[in-house]
């Protein structure tokens, strides 16, 4: 047992121990200031920047000073710091091929926090992902949609991809589209569409509405009636006006036609065979 | 019905399980009180000319209308009676005349325009407000350079007025005396008027009438400077009229009077 412990004994020599404890001491107090510091500057640039942009510079700060933490405590235990970083520079090309990834994603991370597409608590449409921006991360957003799924989207893509942010702007506009039969008088049918957004709260008298005449359709003249409203109301505003357009048309009896089919059996064909049957006549 | 002086505002002591009725202009409110509880109904209506008034009318729970909206209170000590405060709306109001109107160079006008109130709720032992109503709830609208600045308004035609007499008498609204100085040498079209309801109080005449303090919009010389001022006191036609509601938002004195960089932004 001595025998094998006698090697260990030969090296930790009382300088080397108090070299050991040293370099224990300095990681400890490191990190700690290391954290105390991140998280100071944390704070201090929360005044000024946003939660991101703050996050990432309390980020940074903890990881420099942990970085020059450990080279000093491995230089008290008498390694050289210019061998290691000889060393880490090849790790790092070896490791930044395999990560080409999150590299990627990483500096994407970088663009996105400083152009500011969109900000935590926005509604945003990010590759056919709806729903609420929960964090702007480094390598990733994270979106949680409308029907409470967790969406982690890698920032290359967002980078890429078209983003919507639908509540940049404090209004939005409501586009509804419409058709009504041709026999029906579109006077009387744009004075009905004002009134209407007259009435309705939730729609903005400014910017007024705003009624295209789209084309002759198939089977009904269409048109696009649009209205403005507060970024927040829009379901509000998209619901109610639809459903009082319904009602009211209703009321005054104007038809929202269907699509008109005409069935044609070819010339060559024989009719359709169409039997007449009287009003309350059992029918097989 | 409540006759001319009648006021829909003050304090109503309300019995346990008595069910009392409101009527001003379009809203109709419902008041019941419980044990440990306030309850309201209450139902707004489409037609801003209502000029109904029906004050503390007992009724039976039957009668209160089922689409109104019901919302209860709790309280340790609910208090015996409830408090109806008048108050103006918490946005600003944008009035748009209904037909063109112009100022000419150099003329001072007034101007009777009304404002939508709101009713305030108050009740339990200490007082605490419970609800606001509007009586009648004014379309949005916007009122910015662009889609992307401004800030959200109610909106409200006028008929711009140039006699009170002529302004139809409403429960449910109060007058804004609105005086217009152009100085400039070109005329002022009157499209929009934006006027800083939360920072105005109320007053109440001795006919049961309400009043808002005056406002002055001045247009200066060079045309393209404006200045909005609030006047101290309710408008001399108010007569001796006695404050019956303070301003959402106090005004810092020289706060409103200041210039804008473009005409259109002040109408």
């Amino acid at each position: 047992m001595d025998e094998w412990l006698a090697p260990l004994r030969d090296y930790a020599t009382p300088e080397r121990v108090i070299s050991l404890i040293r370099a224990v001491f300095i990681m400890v107090a490191g990190l700690v200031v290391a954290r105390l510091l991140g998280r100071w500057a944390g704070k201090l640039a929360g005044v000024r920047l946003r939660a991101p942009q703050a996050q990432l510079l309390r980020r940074a700060v903890f990881y420099g000073i942990t970085g020059l933490v450990v080279v000093t405590a491995l230089h008290e235990l008498g390694f050289n710091p210019g061998v290691l970083l000889g060393a880490a520079g090849i790790l790092t090309v070896a490791v930044g091929f395999a990560s080409q990834t999150s590299a990627s994603n990483l500096v994407s991370g970088l663009f996105l926090i400083a152009e500011k597409p969109f900000e935590i608590g926005d509604i945003v449409t990010v590759t056919e992902v709806t729903g609420e921006v929960l964090s702007i991360d480094l390598l990733s957003v994270k979106i949680r949609t409308f029907d409470n799924l967790f969406v982690r989207i890698p920032n290359e893509q967002v980078i890429k991809s078209t983003v919507t942010n639908r509540s940049h702007f404090p209004l939005r506009r409501v586009d509804i589209k419409i058709g009504i039969a041709y026999k029906e008088d579109m006077e009387r049918v744009r004075g009905i569409l004002f009134e209407l957004a007259d009435r309705n709260v939730f729609c903005m008298a400014e910017p007024k509405p705003l009624f295209i005449f789209s084309g002759f359709g198939d089977s009904a003249l269409q048109f696009q009636f649009s209205v403005w409203g507060e970024t927040a109301n829009y379901l509000s505003l998209l619901n109610s006006m639809q459903e009082a357009i319904k009602r009211a048309f209703d009321e005054e009896g104007i038809e929202i036609p269907f699509p008109h089919r005409s069935l044609y059996a070819g010339s060559r064909t024989e009719p359709f065979p169409v039997r007449v049957v009287p009003e309350g006549a059992e029918t097989t | 019905m409540g006759g001319a002086g009648t006021t829909w505002w003050g304090e109503f002591p309300v019995g346990r399980s008595d069910v009392r009725f409101w009527q001003v202009g379009p809203l109709r409110l419902w008041i019941t009180r419980s044990d440990g509880e306030w309850r309201l109904a209450f139902l707004g209506g489409d037609d801003s000319m209502d000029a109904t008034l029906d004050v503390n009318e007992p009724v039976r729970e039957e009668d209160v209308d089922p689409a109104a909206a019901v919302v209860r209170f709790g309280f340790r000590k609910p208090g015996e009676s409830v408090r109806i405060l008048p108050a103006l709306p918490d946005r600003h109001l944008v009035v748009n005349p209904v037909t063109p109107f112009y100022v000419p160079s150099g003329e001072r006008i007034t101007l009777y325009v009304s404002a939508p109130l709101w009713m305030s709720l108050w009740a339990g032992d200490p007082r605490r407000k419970i609800r606001e109503i509007p009586t009648f709830r004014p379309t949005d609208t916007w009122f910015g350079p662009s889609t992307r600045v401004g800030e959200v308004c109610y909106a409200s035609k006028t008929g711009a007025r140039m006699e009170l007499e002529s302004l139809p008498r409403r429960p449910h609204r109060a007058v804004v005396v609105v005086t217009v100085i152009n100085r400039a040498v070109s005329q002022l079209p009157l499209e929009k008027l934006k006027l800083p309801m939360p920072n105005l109080s109320l007053f109440a005449s001795e006919d049961g009438r309400l009043w808002t303090e005056g406002i002055t919009l001045t247009r200066q010389e060079d045309g393209e400077q404006a200045a909005v001022t609030l006047d101290a006191d309710p408008p001399a036609q108010a007569g001796d009229a006695v404050r019956v509601g303070d301003a959402r938002l106090r005004v810092e004195r020289g706060h409103l009077i200041r210039a804008f960089g473009h005409i259109l932004d002040f109408m």
